[in-house]
């Protein structure tokens, strides 16, 4: 659900499938809804009904692009000047599933009271009365960072251009398992390098950049449906090689009226 | 692989196309759940008790595999916790380890092996 904007239809089908597999709902940090509690086996026949109603993979599994956070943006706020939610939702839909050294979060605030909390994400952007400012390499987490300003009042193409930019130059040079956070304190000269990589074309590499960028966008495929329409994928679905059973070593219990596995030490 | 453990009954388990190429699957014998791994690249196959010591999740099956200075291992998929493939031992030095099983493959089958002292 890009920029967590769901319709009341598609939040019914959330509930219907929670329901029917019984499994644990919460809303994330991230604007999006956990559904928790699935059997392997249950997962593709999870995701077809899921993906029959219009959703698609969100990514949380893997080292990808995950959320774009958003508030409400112009549409229904007194105090925004951009519509944040409308801009995340084509940010969302252009970097979505785009694999990189670490997970990379995002988030689009509507005016400088940044709701969306764009500063503490690996790009985020911040409504001006002229445009977007452009933070990056903001962190949460264990080692809280504020993003740093990359570029003020940019128009949404230049904001698209440099975060092509950005997000390559760093898939390209950070080492495995690096947040941006820590690739950009490990970074020779700082903002003002970056600067000039992404701004400046100081290296001439940004048209290669862009059209690496350009190339995933282009081949973006939703991988829960490459594996619900494929019955070879689908095989690897199974608890059991050489049984349909499910695992019965699963143990449940209930908590504010939902389910929730054991704790481990119970199960001795 | 495990030929010094005594065999007494080989059981088939699966085809060989069963199982993903350098990567785990997960067999039923009996009540016991067991992943069997086939490192294809060395066309080698090991078998090991599909639970995780660590927090007794049945998980070992979806482990990473590798190998560390040349012996086998798998690293459980919750928090890497690290086992030998050969003997089961912790390769992280926690005192858990696991339970190894023969494992054979024969005119296009996979057998492991039962009834032997190790399960």
């Amino acid at each position: 659900m890009p920029g967590g904007e769901i319709t009341p239809a598609k939040l019914i089908v959330l509930g219907q499938v929670a329901q029917k597999y019984d499994l644990y709902c919460k809303i994330t940090g991230g604007q999006r809804v956990d559904l928790l509690g699935a059997r392997v086996d249950q997962l593709p026949f999870i995701w077809e009904e899921l993906i029959a109603a219009g959703f698609e993979s969100g990514h949380a599994y893997g080292k990808a692009l995950r959320t774009v956070k958003s508030c409400v943006g112009t549409t229904w706020c007194r105090y925004a000047v951009q519509d944040s939610t409308g801009f995340a939702i084509r940010i969302e839909e252009r970097y979505r599933g785009i694999r990189a050294p670490h997970k990379v979060k995002a988030a689009c605030s509507g005016c400088v009271r940044e709701c969306a909390e764009a500063q503490g994400k690996d790009f985020g952007l911040v409504a001006t009365e002229k445009g977007w400012n452009l933070y990056v390499c903001g962190n949460g987490g264990a080692k809280p960072q504020h993003g740093v300003l990359l570029a003020a009042d940019l128009d949404e193409e230049t904001c698209i251009k440099y975060i092509d930019r950005f997000l390559m130059y760093y898939i390209h040079t950070a080492d495995k398992l690096t947040r941006t956070a820590t690739w950009f304190n490990q970074l020779e000269g700082g903002i003002k390098y970056l600067r000039r990589v992404i701004i400046d074309d100081h290296l001439g590499i940004c048209a290669q950049l862009e059209e690496d960028m350009t190339h995933l966008v282009a081949t973006y495929q939703c991988e829960w449906k490459a594996v619900v329409e494929d019955p070879e994928r689908r095989k690897r679905f199974r608890h059991f090689v050489n049984s349909d059973d499910a695992d019965d070593n699963l143990q449940w219990t209930h908590e504010r009226e939902q389910k929730r596995p054991v704790n481990w030490e119970i199960v001795a | 692989m495990s030929e010094a453990i005594a065999v007494e009954q080989w059981v088939r388990v699966a085809r060989v196309e069963d199982f993903p190429s350098n990567a785990g699957a997960c067999v039923k014998l009996g009540d016991e759940q067991i992943a069997v791994f086939n490192f294809a690249s060395h066309r080698d196959w090991y078998a090991c008790q599909n639970m995780c010591p660590h927090k007794r999740d049945m998980v070992l099956s979806r482990g990473l595999i590798g190998d560390q200075e040349g012996t086998p291992k798998v690293a459980c998929p919750q928090h890497k916790k690290t086992f030998s493939l050969i003997d089961g031992s912790n390769l992280g030095g926690e005192e858990y380890s696991i339970n190894i099983y023969p494992v054979k493959v024969e005119q296009g089958f996979v057998y492991i092996g039962a009834g032997s002292a190790n399960n």
